[in-house]
Order: C-alpha cells, then structure tokens, then sequence
C-alpha cells in the first residue's frame, strides 16, 4: 500500500518559489493499476519522484507499507529503489555502450539478488519479445524496443511497484498502446502496482483508476 | 560494477585514451628518473668496491699531524712506519696489511705513445705482489729484479687519456692490450717542473707496463715493493723513507668500520667502503633530489590532467549516472565505479609508461654507449631496471590515477538523478 499524506513540494530557484505539490493526499492499494494525469507541469514527475523515493517532500509522509520514507538515509532510499520500484522513463535512459541482455541485468548489480538473475533476464527477455536482440546494443534498437528493455529492466528485480512516466511519449500511436498492453499484462501475471504518468486520455482509461492533478493539486481520485 | 567500468572505459574511447596518454608520460619519465638514480648509484657503488672492497680500510697518515712543520723537521710523528703496522696488528679481526711506499724524489716518465713522445712529472709508488695478486696472476712478472722493471698502471688513468687527450684531439684510442708490455722510461733524478741544478736526465730506468689495476695510486706508476725500496736507496737516500699509504684488510667485512675506528683512534686517517659509498651516495642525493622536484611537477600535471579528463567526462556522463542512482546504485557504488575506471586507467597508462620507459632508457643507453662513450665519463649502464621498480611504478601509476579520480569520483557521486535524467 502506497500512502501520501499532506505532501505539499516547493521548488525554489533563487527567489522564486513554486509549489509543485500542493497537499496531496492519495492512497494505491498493491497491485492496483493507477494513471496520473494532468497538464504538462501539473506535478505528475514529481509525484512519481518522491513514490520512487527519487525525490523528498518539503511537508507531509509518504508511507510505502507503513514504513515512512523519511526515515531512510541515502543507502536505504538506494535500496529502496533497486528493490521496490522498477522505473519506465519517456526517453528510455538504457546504457547505449552496453548490449541489451546486459541493459536488462544493470539493476541487479547494485544489490544481492535472491533469485536466479540470469534465468530471470531470459524469461524476460521472452516476455517483451527480445531474444533476437539480447545481444544488440541499446542505440542499434527501435523506439518501441527500446522501451521493451526497459521495461523488462524495470522488472529484472522483481519490484513490487512499476513507476512509468509518459512511457509512450516518445513511441507513435501504434507503438505505444503496444507498450501499454505489454506493461497490462506484465502487472497482471507479475501482480505489481502499476502507476503510469500520462497526459493521453486513451491510456488513462486502460487504468483501473485514474488520478488527475492540476498545477500540483489532486483534481480527481 | 568492474564490467560496467570496463564498458564505460571503451564507450569512451577518446577520454579514456587521453587520461592513458597522461599516466603513462608521467609514469614513463617516473621511471626513467628512478632507474637512472639506481643505475648511477649501482655503478658508483660498484666503482667504489672496486677501488675499495668491503673488507678494505686504507691507512694514511692524518695531515694535522704530518704537516709543513712535521715534513721540514723529518719527525717521525703521525707518520706510517713499522711501528704504525704493528700497533694495527694488535687490533682484533686484522687479516693483512699491504704497505705502500712512494719514490722520496722528485722524478718523471717518458713513455712513447701512437708515434708520440710523452715527458710528465709523475709519482712512483711501490706495493707488495700479494697486494695486487688478483691483477697479475703470474707471480714471476711481478717479481723480475732485472730492467725492465714490471709496473701497474691505474684503470681510470687510460679512460681519462681516452676522454681528455684521444677524443677531443683526433687521436687513436688506446685499450690495455695496446699498452701492456709498452716500456716506459723513469728518470729518478729529473723533474720538468722542479727542475734545479741537480737535474740529471743521465739517470734512467726501464719499467714495462704488466698491467692495470683500480687499486694503482692515480698519480703514477706502481712498482714492486723491493725494487722501489731499492732505487729509494740510490736515488733519494734522505727522502721520506715512512709509508705513504697501508692498505688493511679485515678478515670479516661486517667489522670494516669498527675496526676503522679503532685505527682513527691510533691517530690515523682512514678511507673505507662505507665511508666513500656515504660520500658518494650524498653526492648522489642531490641529483635525486633535483630529479625528484621534476618527477613531482611531472605528478601534479598528470594528477591535473587525469582530474580535468574525469571532470569532464562526468559532465558528459551526467545522465548515465543519474540513471544508475535512480536504479539503485549507492553515492559509494558510484564513487567506486569512477575509481574502479581510474584503477584501469591507471594500470594500462603504467604498464603502457613502463614499456615507453624501459625503451627509452635502452635507446639512451645505446646512445650513450655508441655516441658518448669517448666524450664524457659513464658507466657502461645509465639506467638499472629491477623487478622492485617495476612493481613500485606500477602500483605508484594505479594509485595516482585513483588519487586523482577522488574529486571527480566526489562530484559524480553526488549527481542528482531528477535533474540528471530531466
């Protein structure tokens, strides 16, 4: 269970100051499928950055099985991140230099592993549909295998949440709703919380509920 | 993380071979410095054993007390006679003592060399067979008692003929085969610079050359002991009849200096392996630390290098790190993945400066025995490779690289994922 309470953000850029979250308070039950939507720079990154403990809030808890995030230190969040969260970036982030099979396993390299990685990159690579290309490098792929990888990366863990942010943003129509249905059904069978930022309506529908948030304040829930 | 760092080090092929560019100039001129120091002190240390083995004390007479005032009264004071000899043989652990005597006269050589006649001032000193054994292996040469008389001459003396008189002149070298067996003529009785009206250059004697030795005195011949007793007697009846050196040799090397010690306290001046290697190695020191200072600039420029080149590279790579925070690696994970590189750097940049190093001083070293040879005085090897320095540069160019990664490893450690990934 995931569980935002008051979280207000503030940016600050010299003088300026800009709320980016303004009290939100949200609730995801574990394997739930959720959207956020919300204009461009409504806060859904942000949102997504302080579930995925990339960022901290500037007021309010963030509870991910009642344990507070607040009270982990830099390793801890490290830890956090690598074994809870499996994250889905717009433009892809894979190591160009490295080949695919290789992209996939990066996480593991962090953190002691208990199941049998090698094995579990292979499943996964069968999952998204990329044996063929297990051995290419990332920047000889296609957009929408590009984001296959990443998103068997995100699952080589074996994560409990799957953070998305605009995961077709970057992919044509097609594409994308190939990628949706592809990280649907990997929610399904791997039973993980699916949480996708997207400003696509059509997508947001495929989600079992849909929270919308407008310049940092939850509209719809 | 090691295969990520090798990865990365071949993503970025012109970083990386640039920051290989600076360990290895800097390891390669390290290494140059280091074996040369070593290859001098090795061959001052071996020159100074040759002159001087480790068992060997030489016994002179202290100058305070054998001064003008001691020399025009003939006193006997401080001087090496037999008396000298037996109070050093009542030391513990004294093997053998060889003295030396020096011709009383003023006197000079003519000898006949490449066509040229030869006329010097010259010294003549007399020490007994056992004392240069190990030069003239036949007993018999040394000891004729008819002219020619047999006559050792010093090494160094032909090599500064050779560098000071041959080279620069235009005039064939000469080796030892060239001159043993030459005859030199001795005038006991004629000096080209103190000459006065008991000048005689009727008087003359053969010597012949049968060697040469780095224990010879460098001021002139060395004859046998007898004979030079003998012509001391005819021809210079009041000069100095006391010994001019006493070469003592200890029978356990380890107890040279104690022994020293207790000759200088009979009143005596000595010269001993350790005392010269002393002098020579803080001779050394100073080129040490001349080449030191340079070695350190040429550390901090590659030190600097290697940060720029990481800084840099970190800027560009700000997103792939920011990216393996966000996928879990830890500030330490990061830190050591940049050091880890660093580490790589530095051993193919050290092994590349090592290689670069050891050919450079065989280049060096063949100039130097082709070109320079004749021209200035050197050992046959400038520079002395051992396995120590190899290992010690290697390890020296590792850790320099990762010292120098530290900053860079710092910054990238501290990459802020959001903004790096925005």
């Amino acid at each position: 269970m995931i569980v935002l309470q008051d979280v207000y953000k503030k940016f600050s850029s010299g003088k300026s100051k800009t709320d980016a979250l303004i009290n939100v308070n949200i609730k995801i039950k574990e394997g739930e499928f959720v959207a956020i939507t919300g204009p461009s720079g409504s806060g859904k990154t942000t949102l997504l950055n302080i579930i995925g403990g990339l960022d901290s809030p500037t007021k309010g808890k963030v509870f991910i099985n009642d344990f507070d995030l607040k009270h982990m230190d830099d390793d801890e969040l490290s830890h956090y991140r690598n074994k809870e969260i499996g994250f889905i970036f717009q433009e892809f982030h894979l190591e160009p230099f490295l080949k695919v099979r290789n992209n996939i396993l990066l996480p593991t390299l962090f953190d002691g592993h208990t199941h049998d990685v090698q094995a579990y990159a292979d499943a996964l690579l069968k999952e998204v549909k990329l044996v063929k290309k297990s051995y290419a490098l990332a920047n000889e792929l296609s957009g929408g295998e590009k984001q296959r990888t990443a998103i068997a990366r995100a699952l080589i863990n074996k994560p409990k949440i799957i953070i998305a942010d605009e995961p077709t943003g970057n992919l044509d129509q097609e594409t994308g709703e190939a990628i949706i249905t592809l990280l649907k059904n990997l929610q399904k069978t791997h039973n993980i919380t699916l949480i996708i930022a997207t400003h696509d309506k059509e997508i947001a529908r495929l989600a079992k509920r849909i929270i919308h948030i407008e310049d940092g304040i939850i509209k719809r829930r | 993380m090691i295969s990520i760092a090798i990865r990365s080090l071949i993503a970025h092929r012109s970083r990386t071979t640039l920051s290989i560019i600076s360990i290895a100039i800097g390891v390669a001129s390290i290494f140059l410095f280091v074996t040369m120091i070593n290859g001098i002190n090795k061959a001052s240390t071996e020159q100074t054993a040759k002159q001087n083995p480790l068992n060997q004390i030489i016994v002179r007479p202290r100058l305070d007390k054998t001064g003008l005032v001691s020399f025009l009264t003939k006193s006997e004071k401080g001087k090496l006679t037999d008396q000298t000899i037996e109070d050093i043989k009542k030391i513990n652990g004294i093997k053998n003592i060889y003295p030396e005597i020096q011709f009383g006269n003023f006197s000079s050589i003519e000898v006949q060399l490449i066509g040229i006649g030869v006329l010097t001032d010259a010294m003549v000193f007399g020490v007994p067979y056992e004392f240069i054994k190990d030069e003239i292996p036949n007993e018999e040469t040394w000891k004729s008692s008819e002219e020619p008389y047999p006559a050792i001459l010093p090494r160094k003396i032909l090599e500064l003929y050779n560098l000071s008189v041959a080279s620069p002149q235009g005039l064939p070298l000469l080796s030892e085969e060239d001159l043993i067996g030459k005859e030199m003529i001795f005038y006991p009785r004629f000096s080209t610079f103190f000459g006065s009206s008991g000048n005689d250059k009727s008087t003359q004697i053969t010597l012949k050359i049968v060697g040469f030795s780095d224990k010879a005195s460098l001021l002139g011949p060395t004859i046998p002991l007898e004979i030079l007793n003998t012509l001391n007697r005819y021809y210079a009846p009041s000069g100095n009849n006391s010994y001019t050196e006493l070469f003592v040799e200890t029978s356990d090397q380890n107890k040279t200096t104690q022994i020293a010690q207790e000759i200088e306290n009979l009143g005596l001046s000595t010269q001993y392996f350790t005392k010269d290697l002393k002098e020579v190695q803080a001779k050394i020191s100073y080129l040490s630390i001349g080449l030191g200072l340079i070695s350190l600039i040429i550390i901090l420029l590659s030190g600097i290098a290697i940060i720029g080149t990481f800084l840099s590279q970190i800027a560009e790579r700000r997103k792939e790190l920011g990216l393996l925070r966000a996928l879990g690696a830890t500030r330490k994970q990061i830190k050591l993945l940049i050091m880890s590189e660093a580490g790589f750097i530095g051993l193919i940049g050290s092994t590349i400066g090592i290689g670069a190093g050891i050919l450079a001083s065989i280049i060096f070293d063949k100039y130097i025995t082709t070109e320079l040879r004749n021209t200035i005085l050197l050992p046959k090897t400038l520079f002395c490779i051992t396995p120590e320095i190899i290992i010690a540069t290697l390890a020296f160019g590792i850790c320099l690289s990762i010292i120098a990664a530290y900053i860079p490893a710092n910054t990238a450690s501290k990459v802020d994922p959001i903004t790096a990934l925005k």
